[in-house]
């Protein structure tokens, strides 16, 4: 799912300090989660936005209003009452999220409340890993179900490189932090399956441009037409 | 300056005079220059000097550990200038593929014959840590990219390159880092894409390689590529230790440190240590070659290389009359406490 | 899912009690200001409440009014409790629709008119409690293969069926369902099975280990025995002399002492020539080892107290202790036929690969059970899961048949094949439940699942459930929840936070189990401090939401504290440890737009009144520094 987390309260403070009234828009999708946007986070930063506003001398009314997600239009139609009152939003929802409600409502200025970070796994509660980077030609068939370009630090298609120590990436040292090589990890998978011969072939130069965007995704057999 | 168009004489890839050497079967010995963060030759110079004749082709450094340097290529130019033979390093860090080739077509204009392919230290250990490191293609569809230019006459794209650059290829091998059965698969993957020569991370634990160069030979590895081990003289025990615990990649022995740390000048020591692997390594099977890496103390490669017995060198441009020893490296000597190492030198 | 509440009709009820509460309360004006402020459909004040006139004036007036919900304001005790509990109960009312609030423990009008108002409050917003008939199984499962095990199934027996198994020839290898109703997978000699149980008892035993390290390195042998070995051994020591150590194994447990005691009897009954029991301390503190001790040395086993090491020593004669006895100078030597030596306890082997398929915690020692208070003496974080003996601690073994006792009243709740619980676990709105799994994982007793269906209107058609059963009622879900989608029945948090609408300077969340009755007592040794403090009570400090804490500082409270048992001491297992995290998480939220340090958080027990007042002393100072809190939201 995608992951998020909440950006500095002093960040959105900043944002929103020439509005007096403000909705903070929450998502019942991937931010509730991961345990950012959703109605429970929604109420937390209002009450610490409303504090900090009367505390300046500056009130600031909060409404408050979580609905299922933020990435379909229909849902987003859900917070027309609301956006009706308020002079801007402050969405809790993914980058993808923010923006779609944003076109929804392109006359209201819209302001993201979070960081949208990767698309991760849940390992435990409070915890979450990255494992994809939506690099639009998956290769995990060769590299035992993990992925070299989201897992390893320098993306390579044919690692490890010469930084690899212990399963641990060279980055661990200058980030302090703990990150696994993730071609110690295919290695070490392609073993257990037997299947470690695969990793004599020489993958070949990516194709970056189904890498980035911007980018469309169409089924034109699914498409409806509406006349 | 060798024109671009010039067929490489005999059996010979590229033609260079380390190319040469290997292929006559002669222990071969290259030495390396980090790039200044400035926009001066000055060091290249120094340094280029002290290892004119001595050597028989010099490294120099791509950016290495993601720290802006003097461009690898440019240093190279500086040095088929001055009548040497580069060894030009390339990461995949910084660049695409687009501008490697476009670098890459340059440098062979200029003269240059040798390349290593390399990946590259990630950029958050340099001084720009937050830039974008680019790893459009690894190290191993580098080398593949090399030879498609030198055998095909092609670039990665498939198009034809009509003076396409014959360049000697070389890659790295760490036998130091994980997994360790791994590494020689590795190895003769870049073989297979079209390595010609492989230099190693440098050997602070000849016990390690040793078990290193048994799986290469293991598999014949040896037979297909020219292998030089990196050696580096190690200024101080502190450092040595520094290295055991603090750098990646790296495997420090014991009895390394402890032969530093035990010794009663540790500069002198550092030199015989890489006096006695030189001599070492010569006798092991495989090896046919060595790469000396004197990071931050390139000053005393000559000092090196003239106690080790491997001077004159057999095919490197002025091997009869050897480079200058300035009065800036002859101080920088004195400054470390080595000149007394090869008195005739001073 | 919640059920939905229409028509609530409310009546409050003021009592002076004989002119007891007028002392600090003036009723009337009590009274009138509760008309003008609060929400409720009747009210009366009254001199007396209780006794059988007013009874049938309240029955009858409930009857008028369609009453479904009272607030007594009275005098309150168990007695009064009782009285109107059963009086509602008659009147179709339950329980929980029934609040208490006691004027004898407030000393102000305003505090009572503000008791009232919260308890109104909270009588408005409270969901409706039924009941759930569940059907469930009396059969119960003892796993272990020893003596302890043995016992255990022979006495749960003689009231409910019981299946014993020996986790080795059939064992255990997985575990669904909840209490009342589980689901045992077991590798019944090679063949899976399914049975179904309503409780299971881990009647392990501990595996007695001699550790030659405790004796100086000596080897067993045959004339030094281990003291299983010995027990095991079957042979006959008439005319033989046997020494026993005890003392320097099994440090924390009766066990060795029981059994030596009892070997000792044995031997003189049978017939041996001499006994000798050698000890450091004499611990009898358990059920009939002191009267065993007594017997013993009737029967004239020689008890010898010696200090420091001893040494096993070899003489032609036979083998002996050599020792130095406190009072004698000389060392001492005891020469035996036989010597016997007390070994450790250890956890059986299946223990960690059971608590793993049970997920149950172990603790001390690899043993089963956690070093907590609430947990004694035989229950597991889990309901239906409970154990006996040595396998959670040694030192449980000389307390056997208590404990089997304890286990058969546990178990015995599922004896008639059904039960009536009042459904008071949390509730899941399944249109804001996001199938997280938070609360999944965060629940400490393995309470909750997930489940699917089309009454489940999400785009999963999937919600979390709670198992009433199972379900401790902590509140930790609810607390967890991103999505709020979790309302525990009693302590909503709309229930909660109507009671902090108007806070008072501090707002104290205290835990019933520990903060709460510490701040009852607390009043009793300085019933003055805590005049600026509002108690709000929760079933668990894992219930206090973050929102909690802040709301209660927007509607002006000056500070807040969280009232929690002490370190790994919660009734609900780590409770108190995520109301830790909230309390760390909140502080930084509030130093974050600059409103100062206003969040306590204090360890207490029930009995810590002292400690109580101590802490509320505290957070005054700190508000005193801190200042007023600048960041109060006026309406």
């Amino acid at each position: 799912m995608i992951v998020a987390e909440g950006k500095p309260v002093e960040k959105i403070l900043e944002m929103i300090a020439p509005y007096k009234k403000v909705l903070i828009a929450g998502c019942r999708g991937c931010v509730t989660v991961c345990l950012t946007g959703g109605e429970k986070e929604v109420g937390i930063l209002a009450s610490q936005i409303r504090m900090a506003r009367s505390k300046d001398g500056n009130p600031i009314e909060v409404l408050e209003q979580t609905e299922e997600r933020q990435c379909d239009a229909e849902y987003n139609a859900k917070f027309l009452e609301n956006v009706g009152k308020v002079d801007a939003i402050m969405s809790l929802a993914c980058g993808i999220g923010i923006q779609y409600l944003g076109e929804k409502y392109p006359l209201t200025p819209i302001y993201p409340g979070v960081n949208t970070l990767m698309l991760g796994a849940n390992i435990d509660v409070g915890k979450w890993e990255e494992r994809c980077f939506a690099c639009g030609d998956c290769v995990l068939d060769k590299t035992g179900g993990i992925c070299p370009i989201a897992r390893c630090s320098k993306s390579l298609l044919n690692g490890p490189c010469g930084g690899s120590q212990n399963g641990k990436c060279e980055v661990s040292a200058p980030t302090k932090e703990d990150v696994s090589c993730g071609w110690q990890l295919i290695y070490d998978r392609l073993v257990a399956l037997g299947q470690v011969d695969k990793l004599k072939e020489v993958i070949p130069a990516k194709n970056w441009l189904r890498a980035k965007g911007p980018r469309t995704y169409v089924r034109e057999d699914l498409t409806l037409d509406r006349s | 300056m060798t024109e671009a168009n010039s067929k490489p004489e005999g059996n010979l890839k590229s033609g260079s005079a380390l190319e040469r050497t290997y292929a006559s079967g002669q222990f071969v010995v290259t030495g390396e220059i980090g790039p200044p963060k400035e926009s001066s030759f000055h060091h290249v110079e120094m340094y280029g000097q002290g290892m004119k004749g001595r050597v028989d082709s010099v490294n120099f450094t791509d950016n290495q550990t993601a720290v802006t340097r003097l461009s690898s290529w440019a240093a190279s130019v500086k040095l088929v200038q001055m009548g040497m033979e580069p060894n030009l390093q390339v990461v995949c860090r910084d660049r695409n593929r687009l501008a490697i080739q476009s670098d890459l077509l340059g440098a062979y204009a200029l003269g240059v014959r040798n390349v290593l392919c390399l990946t590259g230290d990630h950029q958050a250990f340099g001084n720009h840590p937050g830039c974008k490191g680019v790893y459009d293609v690894d190290s191993i569809q580098l080398i593949g990219i090399l030879k498609r230019l030198r055998d095909e006459g092609c670039f990665e794209c498939g198009e034809e390159c009509k003076h396409n650059p014959k360049f000697f290829i070389g890659c790295a091998a760490n036998p130091f880092a994980d997994p360790f059965e791994f590494r020689v698969v590795r190895l003769e993957k870049k073989i297979e894409a079209g390595a010609d020569f492989v230099q190693t991370q440098c050997i602070l634990d000849m016990e390690r390689f040793e078990r290193f160069m048994e799986l290469v030979r293991e598999r014949g590895l040896h037979k297909r590529i020219y292998l030089a081990p990196g050696l580096m003289p190690v200024k101080s025990p502190k450092m040595a230790r520094y290295m055991q615990h603090g750098v990646p990649g790296m495997i420090v022995s014991e009895e390394f440190c402890q032969f530093l740390e035990k010794a009663p000048n540790g500069k002198i020591a550092a030199l015989d240590l890489t006096v006695n692997y030189i001599k070492h390594v010569q006798q092991i099977e495989g090896v046919s070659g060595c790469h000396i890496m004197a990071v931050a103390w390139e000053e005393v490669v000559p000092l090196i290389l003239t106690k080790a017995g491997v001077l004159p060198r057999p095919f490197a441009a002025f091997h009869d009359n050897p480079g200058v020893i300035t009065d800036e490296l002859k101080a920088l000597w004195k400054k470390s406490g080595v000149e007394g190492y090869v008195p005739e030198l001073m | 899912m919640t059920k939905q509440i229409t028509n609530i009709r409310i009546g409050i009820y003021l009592c002076d009690c004989d002119g007891k509460v007028s002392k600090k309360v003036d009723l009337q004006k009590a009274k009138t200001v509760i008309q003008s402020q609060a929400d409720f459909d009747y009210i009366r004040a009254t001199d007396v409440l209780c006794g059988k006139v007013e009874k049938e004036k309240i029955g009858a007036e409930i009857d008028k009014y369609s009453l479904n919900r009272l607030v007594i304001a009275a005098c309150v005790d168990s007695f009064i409790m009782r009285q109107f509990l059963q009086l509602a109960d008659e009147k179709g009312i339950n329980r929980y629709n029934v609040e208490f609030v006691d004027l004898g423990a407030v000393d102000s009008t305003g505090a009572a008119v503000a008791a009232a108002n919260n308890a109104l409050g909270k009588m408005r917003l409270r969901a409706e409690i039924g009941y759930e008939e569940l059907a469930v199984t009396p059969d119960v499962l003892v796993i272990g293969a020893g003596s302890e095990a043995a016992a255990a199934a022979t006495t749960i027996a003689k009231s409910q069926p019981v299946v014993q198994i020996d986790n080795v020839g059939t064992r255990m290898i997985g575990l669904d369902g909840f209490p009342g109703a589980f689901t045992v997978r077991l590798l019944e000699n090679g063949q899976a099975v399914k049975k179904d149980f309503g409780a299971i008892v881990l009647a392990l035993g501990a595996v007695p280990q001699y550790d030659k390290s405790k004796y100086g390195g000596i080897e067993l042998g045959a004339d030094i025995l281990s003291l299983s070995q010995f027990v095991n051994s079957g042979k006959d020591y008439a005319g033989k002399k046997v020494s026993f150590a005890l003392g320097k194994a099994d440090a924390d447990s009766l066990l060795s002492f029981a059994a030596v005691l009892k070997a000792a009897l044995g031997l003189k009954g049978k017939g041996a020539s001499e006994v000798n029991v050698l000890y450091e301390d004499m611990k009898v503190c358990a059920d009939d080892l002191e009267q065993d001790y007594e017997l013993a040395r009737k029967k004239g086993v020689n008890f010898l107290k010696y200090t420091g090491e001893f040494q096993i020593v070899r003489f032609p004669s036979g083998i002996a202790f050599k020792y130095r006895e406190p009072f004698l100078s000389d060392p001492v030597k005891i020469v035996a036929d036989y010597i016997v030596l007390a070994e450790e306890f250890v956890p059986a082997a299946a223990t960690l690969e059971l608590a793993e398929i049970l997920d149950i915690r172990t603790g001390p020692g690899g043993f089963f059970q956690k070093d907590n208070v609430h947990f004694l003496p035989i229950k597991s974080n889990r309901a239906g899961i409970f154990f006996v003996g040595s396998c959670h601690g040694p030192i449980h073994g000389t307390d056997l048949y208590n404990e089997i006792e304890a286990v058969v009243a546990e178990v015995s709740a599922f004896a008639k094949g059904k039960v009536s619980v009042p459904s008071l676990q949390p509730k899941v709105e399944a249109e804001k439940c996001a199938v997280c799994l938070t609360c999944y994982r965060c629940c400490p007793h393995h309470a909750i699942e997930i489940v699917h269906g089309e009454a489940y209107n999400n785009m999963y058609n999937s919600a979390a459930r709670m198992n009433p059963l199972a379900c401790q009622r902590c509140g930790v879900c609810a607390s967890e929840c991103p999505g709020k989608a979790i309302q525990l029945p009693l302590y909503s948090d709309q229930e909660i936070l109507v009671e902090v609408k108007q806070p008072a300077r501090i707002v104290a969340y205290a835990c019933e189990n520990s903060g709460f009755l510490a701040s009852e007592f607390a009043k009793t040794l300085d019933p003055e401090l805590q005049k600026d403090v509002q108690i709000v009570e929760v079933p668990c400090s894992g219930k206090i939401d973050i929102i909690y804490l802040l709301k209660a500082l927007e509607n002006g409270a000056d500070g807040v504290m969280l009232c929690v048992c002490h370190k790994e001491n919660c009734k609900f297992v780590w409770g108190n440890n995520r109301a830790e995290q909230r309390k760390e998480r909140a502080q930084k939220i509030l130093n974050q737009i600059g409103l100062g340090e206003r969040i306590d958080f204090v360890h207490v027990a029930a009995n810590q009144g002292n400690q109580f007042n101590t802490a509320v002393k505290a957070m005054a100072e700190k508000i005193r520094q801190s200042g007023t809190n600048p960041g109060k939201v006026v309406k």
